[in-house]
């Protein structure tokens, strides 16, 4: 493959990938997935801490 | 525009230095900690503004066994426009191993096999694990929290102090591991284990930006290679999987061949014409 094929590919491989990214998060906002990420990422995770 | 690559290049340093201190900078806790942080940095840390991409994941599909849609759709948007950009840039746990690694003492040089490491570590203790135990694993063994989130704690807080057990001391005990494997080998957190790189590391193929190497005006002196914090032989690979885009190859190259360039296709192009 020639590099304008190359490129054409990669190109067209990395803007699908953006829209899928941002397909995912639409969805992941949709089914509430902030809410839970935010009270997770706010109660202290002991796990983390090394306490069991 | 390479001169504003290099200009970059130069105070990449500062830049890590005010990543860590925005990404764990309290203020914006109660709403910034919805989003998930472009970096690992742990969201035990006190003054953590963000949450943790790979605790998060765990959480949503370990303990809530659901498809972890948003985290893995903000960590694709960076994957796809930078790659592993953030790791060289934003990530405070890279910055700590880059400066240990300062430390005047011998080094060993380490090849790059077995990175796939980084690819076990993600399913088994990211995804598999926490599904079957609903627990979130990588967090119990991860470095960075004990770090970032476990010393912080029990230093501020004496009622977290008394309830330290084995498993705390087990935690430090990895920690000083990696530390000490820190201060010898380049970023071997990044290159074997680190769940988030291994995300982020199929993207440099494809990422909107990535780094081109001029075979014309290379002449192969392997300067790359001796810059580059994860070794790779740049001249041969500029977007290896492993590459942490920090650009240390492009001010290094003697000859300017190392460039830094976003993914661009015309239809002119494909037709031939100008």
């Amino acid at each position: 493959m020639d590099k304008v094929g190359r490129d054409k590919l990669l190109f067209i491989t990395n803007r699908v990938l953006i829209v899928l990214a941002v397909a995912a998060v639409l969805v992941g906002l949709y089914f509430d997935d902030w809410t839970a990420v935010l009270n997770n990422a706010r109660i202290l995770c002991f796990s983390c801490i090394g306490l069991e | 525009m390479q001169r504003f690559w290099y200009w970059l290049a130069k105070r990449r340093t500062i830049i890590q230095a005010l990543s860590a201190i925005g990404l764990n900078s309290y203020v914006t806790q109660s709403v910034t900690k919805g989003l998930p942080c472009p970096a690992l940095n742990c969201y035990a840390c006190p003054a953590a503004s963000f949450a943790c991409p790979i605790g998060s994941i765990q959480h949503i599909a370990g303990a809530r066994h659901q498809i972890p849609f948003y985290v893995l759709g903000v960590v694709g948007l960076i994957g796809a426009l930078v790659g592993r950009g953030s790791c060289g840039w934003l990530c405070p746990f890279g910055w700590v191993q880059e400066l240990v690694y300062k430390l005047p003492i011998p080094k060993l040089r380490l090849p790059n096999r077995f990175n796939w490491t980084r690819y076990v570590v993600l399913a088994v203790l990211v995804f598999v694990v926490p599904i079957i135990t609903r627990e979130t694993w990588f967090c119990k063994l991860c470095p960075a929290g004990t770090l970032e989130g476990g010393i912080p704690w029990v230093i501020i807080s004496a009622d977290i102090r008394q309830m330290i057990g084995t498993f705390y001391w087990i935690k430090l005990g990895i920690l000083g591991g990696f530390l000490a494997w820190m201060s010898v080998t380049r970023r071997p957190f990044c290159r074997w284990i680190c769940p988030l790189g291994a995300l982020w590391a199929p993207f440099n193929k494809v990422s909107a930006m990535h780094l081109s190497v001029d075979e014309d005006t290379c002449i192969q002196c392997n300067r790359c290679q001796e810059v580059c914090p994860v070794n790779i032989r740049v001249h041969e690979n500029p977007n290896d999987s492993a590459c942490i885009r920090c650009l240390a190859c492009v001010r290094a190259c003697p000859q300017n061949s190392i460039s830094v360039e976003t993914l661009n296709w015309t239809l002119e192009a494909d037709r031939g014409t100008p």
